[in-house]
């Protein structure tokens, strides 16, 4: 049996095919790396994250992809995956802030159940003008990446998130 | 990972099971081995479980709040008492009664 987190959360087989790990990814929210399968609340992604790629030689280039293939909710994907963040051209060793940032980050705002929201990271073989998606909503990873010829991913990571001020509870009322 | 064996033990919610893992560990101070039983809720997208069957579980991402694992397999179907089998058996003997039929179908 599998203990592969992406594995065990569905990642891979829902939104990826299984791939071999070639580079180091790391997701930094309020200066705390992020592990797989963590659990976030909906506050502590609002604003987007710092993002690390280990390596030194800033020649080779990164495309960054963000989905929540829970959209809208777990048991009911219609819009599976819903395009969080996209970002291009990001140097090895540098931040995502150097990117061209063809997507801008939208917080994750789940309604319904706990989403997985999963950062994707392909390696680039040139640089290539990559054009935004019409609409955030049934974005697919695999068609992505065949279209602009990226090849299977390099890193992936993902985390749960679901509603704060979830049902239940006592309720004040003046 | 040793696999996650156990018996289900309620299926009354929509597609989820509750299922009872049992575990044996050596208890060192008392020299003798000790069970333990855990239960889990389990994801049944078949709602095929019925109580008592023995069943294999997958890990799985946090499905709700308490469960985050998935029936992989029915092991072992519980074998379960209906009387409709212990009339058909009645009919199938003429001379037999139905207390000897129940019996028959229990044993």
């Amino acid at each position: 049996m599998s203990r592969d987190p992406l594995v065990v959360g569905h990642v891979v087989g829902d939104i990826l095919d299984p791939f071999n790990k070639s580079a180091s990814l790391k997701v930094l929210y309020n200066n705390k790396e992020l592990t797989n399968g963590s659990e976030l609340k909906p506050s502590q992604v609002a604003n987007e994250p710092r993002i690390e790629i280990a390596g030194r030689d800033i020649r080779n280039l990164y495309t960054l992809v963000m989905v929540d293939p829970d959209s809208p909710s777990p048991s009911n994907p219609t819009k599976r995956e819903y395009l969080h963040w996209l970002v291009t051209d990001i140097p090895e060793s540098a931040n995502a802030s150097y990117g061209n940032e063809v997507v801008s980050y939208e917080s994750p705002k789940p309604t319904a159940g706990i989403h997985r929201f999963v950062f994707i990271l392909f390696r680039q073989y040139v640089q290539q003008t990559i054009y935004a998606p019409g609409w955030r909503p049934n974005f697919n990873t695999r068609d992505f990446s065949a279209l602009y010829n990226l090849g299977p991913p390099v890193a992936a990571v993902f985390f749960n998130c679901q509603r704060e001020n979830g049902c239940g509870g006592r309720r004040y009322i003046r | 990972m040793k696999p996650v064996v156990g018996i289900v033990v309620s299926n009354k919610m929509q597609k989820s099971v509750v299922v009872a893992v049992d575990r044996l560990f050596h208890h060192k101070m008392y020299n003798r081995y000790v069970k333990r039983t855990s239960k889990f809720m389990a994801h049944d997208e078949t709602e095929d479980c019925n109580i008592g069957d023995r069943v294999k579980l997958d890990p799985s991402r946090p499905l709700s709040k308490r469960k985050h694992w998935v029936v992989a397999e029915i092991l072992r179907r519980a074998k379960v008492y209906s009387p409709s089998a212990a009339a058909a058996a009645v009919s199938a003997q003429p001379g037999a009664t139905v207390q000897q039929a129940e019996a028959a179908s229990k044993s």
